[in-house]
């Protein structure tokens, strides 16, 4: 488990150093607009991305210099906070709460957030139909009279709904 | 000072503030009970619901959630084994033992009453020091200013997280990703990626509702509950005498509650301690002075005393950093910092200048919120045991959608609401892979000012590094940042070798 650990530690400073380095060669000089030559570094606005994405692929060198010393050492980390299933489950999580945002922007927020929030209770484990519509309307609807009317927030209401 | 107290004492009783107090303090306490909901995510999510309030409202309805957020948590921690917040855990081991022998509402007064003398002495400090190191603080230029943002970066790193070098790291992206938007000085566009929603940046409250709550609500989502149903049962004593505080053990523990004042008091000054830490240091403390050292662990009043007196004097003081620096002390304070810059304030030496009023309204708010919470609590505590039980499968979904509620509710912007999904995502792996986020978030925040004094500092000297060295307080400073880094490698070092040998 530890050893486990320890190369997952690997793979991140290896995946940090990277990305620090496609940032510093590629995004950077790419994705800021230079208009002029600077008498001064630190006039450059590439200044301190710059020196932040250097301090990051420093760090990240430094980690994987430890990761491997600890390693050698065959120092053991602590258990990770969640198993396999779990972790499946958070994942199921992320793609709904991706899904719904592309949903509230084609339905509008009471559409989409009724299905989300059932959706999501299902996967909670709840598995009464009448429990988990309930929920949703009363949720929803909640929710959207609160901050319409006390926040003045006026929600989406979606492409097909406008 | 006094014509300060008193102008803050006539803005601060108005229905306005005093209701923003009660309804923080309440949501804090609510949010605080609920083992899972942490202090941050009640002030994270109450922080949009600001957006239209005038400062002073919005400042005292987070405070009142901090304060009532971290009592709260003590609560589920004596009557449930579930410390409500991370502050708490401490005092799990005496209150659970206390309430298993039928004393659990003992164990709540006196975790009240601690709580609260705690929290009252720690404002008193804030109040006495802020003024003078604000003066202090006024006389900084870039270099100065540089040289503290460095060293309270690095300090925040080190201890907030269990590796050093991953704190450092996460705040080094969080460094990075603040330059996001226009440059504070060309006002030239980066990293946008073409997309006009980014050229002020990336917004300050969905990153932080989605690294601090969402973040939260999808480790929670994930987790398949393990809650036995007999964890529930409270015992309750008929005799009187369990469920009081007498005047001699309150007495007792008065010396226990003044150490524990003074410790959560210096730990809150510093940056990126943190509550929790503070607890466990009072107690251990308090332990190692009492009489009665065996009696720590198997239901000790004194050990309630001692855990939730350092905890709750971390929160003054935590803004004392803040409020005469600009540099938040924790991550709560760092969301709270955000309501500062929503409103239009920069913390900061300044706001002693330019609204002294306000600010001393907002001390004395923090007063009346020891004594809110105080009143408040002896209510709820009745009946944070039954909202402790709200089944989780329900919980954290209605939690999620208030995440995206709040966070599309400040720019009526469905690109914020991707912004807090991304962030909620990017927080996950952060838990996960055990890369603390208050150093990322404190980076994010303070990386505008440090990008500015910085290149100030450099404009000023030609471009030579020597101005940081040659200035007495940026050298103190950057000596100070020395010296932590290496204090920090020494822990980590020592740690490690503590690791080895329990391994054999």
């Amino acid at each position: 488990m530890g050893m486990k650990l320890r190369n997952k530690d690997i793979v991140t400073s290896v995946c940090i150093i990277i990305g620090a380095l496609a940032v510093q060669f590629f995004i950077l000089p790419n994705f800021i607009e230079m208009e002029e030559s600077y008498d001064l570094a630190s006039l450059s606005p590439a200044f301190f991305p710059k020196l932040a994405t250097w301090i990051v692929a420093a760090l990240g060198v430094l980690l994987l210099c430890f990761t491997l010393l600890q390693l050698k050492k065959g120092n053991i980390q602590e258990k990770g906070q969640l198993n396999h299933r779990e972790l499946r489950r958070v994942y199921v999580a992320f793609a709904f709460v991706v899904g719904y945002i592309f949903l509230m922007k084609l339905m509008g927020f009471l559409v989409a957030t009724i299905f989300f929030l059932g959706a999501l209770f299902f996967l909670q484990g709840i598995r009464q139909p009448i429990k988990i519509a309930t929920a949703s309307l009363i949720v929803t609807f909640g929710v959207y009279f609160l901050f319409l009317y006390v926040m003045q927030v006026h929600f989406p209401k979606g492409l097909f709904f406008e | 000072m006094i014509e300060n107290l008193l102008g803050g004492l006539a803005i601060i009783f108005t229905w306005q503030h005093l209701l923003a107090i009660v309804v923080g303090s309440f949501l804090g306490l609510v949010v605080g009970t609920i083992p899972g909901l942490t202090a941050t995510m009640a002030v994270a999510l109450i922080l949009p619901m600001t957006f239209d309030m005038d400062f002073v409202t919005s400042i005292m309805l987070l405070v009142g959630a901090y304060k009532g957020g971290i009592f709260g948590g003590s609560i589920t921690a004596i009557l449930l084994n579930t410390p409500g917040t991370p502050a708490s855990a401490c005092t799990v081991l005496d209150g659970y033992t206390m309430t298993q022998r039928g004393k659990g509402v003992k164990a709540l007064k006196m975790a009240k009453y601690a709580s609260t003398l705690a929290d009252f002495g720690s404002d008193i400090v804030l109040i006495a020091v802020a003024a003078p190191l604000a003066s202090i603080a006024l006389r900084f230029g870039p270099p100065e200013i540089s040289a503290l943002i460095i060293f309270s970066l690095t300090v925040v790193a080190g201890v907030a997280g269990k590796s050093v070098l991953k704190g450092l790291i996460s705040g080094a992206v969080g460094l990075l990703l603040a330059t996001v938007g226009l440059d504070p000085i060309m006002t030239t566009r980066r990293l946008v990626f073409s997309m006009v929603e980014l050229d002020s940046g990336i917004s300050l409250i969905p990153l932080l509702i989605g690294l601090f709550a969402l973040s939260e609500v999808f480790l929670q989502l994930g987790k398949i509950s393990k809650t036995k149903a007999d964890q529930f049962v409270i015992k309750h004593s008929s005799n009187p005498e369990d469920n009081r505080v007498s005047w001699s053990e309150f007495k007792g523990c008065l010396r226990t509650i003044f150490r524990g004042t003074v410790i959560g008091t210096g730990i809150g000054i510093i940056p990126g301690i943190g509550t929790g830490i503070a607890s466990f240091i009072s107690y251990g403390q308090a332990k190692r002075a009492s009489k009665k050292p065996q009696e720590f662990g198997e239901g000790s009043i004194e050990g309630i005393a001692a855990s939730e007196s350092g905890n709750s004097a971390v929160v003054g003081a935590t803004f004392i950093p803040l409020m005469t620096m600009g540099i938040p002390g924790d991550i709560i304070t760092a969301v709270i910092m955000g309501a500062f810059l929503m409103q239009g304030f920069i913390p900061g030496p300044l706001l002693f200048e330019e609204h002294a009023h306000m600010i001393y309204a907002i001390f004395m708010g923090f007063i009346i919120c020891d004594i809110v919470y105080f009143v408040i609590g002896s209510f709820f505590m009745k009946y944070a045991a039954y909202l402790s039980k709200v089944p989780r499968s329900f919980l954290f979904p209605i939690v999620l959608i208030f995440c995206v509620v709040g966070s599309y509710a400040i720019g009526h912007s469905i690109f914020d609401v991707g912004i807090m999904v991304f962030f909620g995502i990017v927080g996950f792996f952060m838990l996960r892979y055990g890369f603390a986020t208050a150093p990322f978030l404190i980076a994010f925040i303070l990386s505008p000012i440090g990008e500015t004094a910085v290149r100030q500092s450099l404009l000023m000297s030609g471009g030579s590094l020597s101005i940081f060295v040659t200035r007495p307080i940026a050298l103190a400073f950057l000596i100070l940042t020395l010296l932590s880094v290496l204090g920090l490698i020494r822990s980590h070092l020592k740690g490690t070798a503590g690791g080895e040998k329990n391994n054999k």
